[in-house]
């Protein structure tokens, strides 16, 4: 791996992270399986992309990716709260007819961007910092919504959210209305997803309806990853965890790509990235049980 | 041994793996060759049919004129796996190998790749790209300053016409299937709408998002129309033995925009060859490795059509083909 390689699994997983803390919002913290990330990746895509080209400012275009994302996130909470649908039934039903109006939202399947206005070029100088020009901007952006989701978690109202996920009955008994926490949590959750898929557009210059297949996974894996290898014991540490996790993860990746070396091919990269994960993940236990023996 | 000791030795060893894997496998790369060989890069979104046979058709174009990989050049092919963001990776992972062209298969690779690539000022030939043009490939077909060059498969729709006529002369109801999800198809299903309709002829279209939902689409096509046409469609491509199954049952001919389609059994296709496709795009990359300047090369767009024909499944569906539409094709599949 070289420098060039490194900086771009890096941005990517900059990018990413944000998926990661809108997954960890919704799995750890509500305790809700929520499927609709893999349509509101796309949704933040889509919607960011059709309103530049549209002639938007690509900052109101992120904004109205951010508010897309908020409404998903709303939709799935209200088929769960109202219509008492199983968690995992109602975002998978998002996600599903989010397809249809990403395709909507776009025209088209795939609207490139390249030579538009991003908020990238619009808000940030074009200089190359150690060998990346997203590099900057994108730790600014990930540092800004990391900051506002630990200091909205440590709200009243964050604490609130944070008392549905561990127990719903006792959160109720403290007069705390679960129904609309979830709402909260989830439309923050997706906002954080749409936001990421905002930026992957504007970064690699397109969206394209079929970019938020296998969105939960890569969010799920930078999630446990980050809390296998780091402490997760305050809510600062666990939303570093999943950032350190989602650029891990994307290293993993990169790693798996230079193995071709070794006698393995392209198709056997989704292969390597697992065995390199699983990997990954046996270190800490294998650390703990080393310990226990001496 | 007791286990202590197996266990700390399995962790030295994972990571003495895992540092070797992360850090040392490009320089051992380059070290490797012979020399420090001129590098082509080959990025592409999904293993498919015809973009993997695009693929073998620039190597072997390649091989032919000389370049054989590990000899005078190093080929270096990575595949996303069908994930964007792998293909995003996948061209940070290329460039670093300082490639003296970089080849990307399919639009969505192409995308992920151009403006890395503009960047690094390494020149970019495309292929199996339907619309270059629309996908911001390039700015102009015919003039341009920025090294991307390509082939372009865009399908004339009237070739496409002309060869449902042939199959089905009086056909007034015409079915497609396809994914709205693929840029390509959508393309051509809207041209396809328009030159049907001044040919009085009706368009019915079923659409599904992934291979499972082909067998639903296709049911819904049934009573309704006279034949079915499937577009250079991914998705309907990968499922064609289902359709072609369907439409055995029912008696209805099937026709294809794709070699691979026929041989998997439809009855015809009056279109590319894919591998003479990849071997276009390798003539592209040939010259530019020999010095031409990318943006000097026009970007092909004119390809001769051939017309394939599946005779079993011609027999399966009831269809009875002329003599000499026999005569001119070439047959495959089974």
């Amino acid at each position: 791996m070289n420098w060039i390689q490194f900086m771009g699994s890096i941005e990517l997983g900059l990018i990413y992270s944000l998926v990661a803390i809108g997954v960890f919002l919704s799995f750890r913290t509500l305790q809700f399986p929520d499927m609709t990330v893999d349509g509101s990746f796309p949704l933040g895509a889509a919607v960011c992309a059709a309103l530049i080209t549209h002639g938007i400012h690509p900052g109101l275009a992120t904004l109205a990716a951010i508010m897309a994302g908020a409404l998903a996130g709303w939709v799935t909470a209200w088929l769960s709260t109202h219509l008492r649908m199983l968690n995992l039934l109602a975002g998978i039903l998002t996600m599903t007819a989010l397809y249809s109006i990403n395709l909507r939202i776009m025209g088209r399947p795939n609207i490139a961007l390249l030579g538009e206005k991003t908020i990238l070029n619009e808000w940030f100088s074009n200089t190359t910092i150690v060998g990346s020009i997203h590099f900057v901007p994108l730790v600014l952006i990930a540092v800004l919504f990391g900051t506002l989701v630990y200091a909205f978690l440590n709200t009243r109202l964050g604490l609130a959210i944070r008392a549905t996920g561990n127990n719903p009955s006792m959160g109720r008994a403290q007069g705390i209305n679960d129904k609309t926490m979830i709402w909260l949590g989830l439309s923050l959750a997706n906002a954080l997803v749409s936001l990421a898929g905002a930026l992957f557009a504007q970064v690699h210059g397109f969206a394209d309806v079929t970019m938020g297949v296998g969105t939960i996974i890569i969010g799920l894996a930078a999630v446990i990853i980050g809390q296998a290898i780091l402490p997760t014991r305050t809510i600062l540490q666990a939303l570093l965890a999943c950032v350190f996790g989602a650029i891990l993860y994307r290293l993993v990746i990169a790693t798996a790509l230079n193995v071709g070396d070794f006698g393995l091919q392209a198709s056997d990269l989704n292969l390597v990235t697992a065995i390199l994960v699983a990997l990954a993940m046996l270190l800490p236990s294998l650390k703990r049980r080393v310990k226990a023996l001496s | 041994m007791n286990p202590k000791v197996i266990l700390s030795s399995l962790s030295v060893l994972i990571v003495i793996i895992g540092v070797n894997f992360f850090f040392w496998t490009t320089p051992v790369t380059v070290n490797s060759s012979p020399a420090n060989l001129p590098v082509l890069a080959i990025t592409q979104i999904i293993e498919h049919p015809s973009l993997d046979q695009e693929r073998e058709g620039i190597i072997q174009a390649l091989n032919k004129a000389g370049y054989i990989d590990g000899k005078n050049i190093k080929i270096i092919y990575q595949n996303a796996q069908g994930n964007m963001a792998t293909a995003a990776q996948i061209v940070t992972q290329l460039l670093s190998y300082k490639p003296k062209v970089m080849v990307a298969i399919s639009t969505p690779s192409a995308q992920a790749a151009l403006a890395p690539c503009l960047n690094q000022k390494i020149p970019l030939v495309f292929t199996a790209v339907t619309d270059p043009l629309a996908a911001k490939l390039v700015k102009n077909i015919t003039a341009r300053t920025e090294s991307v060059t390509g082939v372009s498969d865009a399908l004339a729709v009237s070739s496409q016409i002309q060869l449902i006529k042939r199959i089905v002369p009086n056909i007034k109801t015409l079915g497609v299937i396809y994914n709205a999800g693929e840029e390509n198809s959508t393309q051509m299903i809207l041209s396809l709408k328009t030159a049907l309709a001044t040919e009085n002829i009706t368009l019915i279209e079923a659409t599904a998002s992934k291979t499972s939902d082909i067998t639903a689409a296709a049911n819904t096509l049934i009573g309704k129309v006279q034949a079915i046409y499937i577009p250079n469609d991914n998705t309907a491509v990968a499922a064609i033995k289902s359709i072609a199954l369907i439409a055995e049952r029912h008696k209805l001919p099937l026709i294809a925009g794709d070699a691979g389609a026929v041989e998997m059994g439809a009855i015809a296709t009056y279109g590319y060859d894919r591998r003479a496709l990849g071997e276009k795009a390798a003539d592209l990359i040939i010259q530019i490795l020999q010095g031409a300047e990318a943006s000097a090369l026009p970007i092909l767009t004119e390809h001769s059509l051939t017309t394939f024909i599946n005779m079993q499944a011609a027999d399966r569906m009831g269809v009875i083909l002329p003599p000499d539409f026999i005569q001119s094709a070439k047959i495959i599949g089974k």
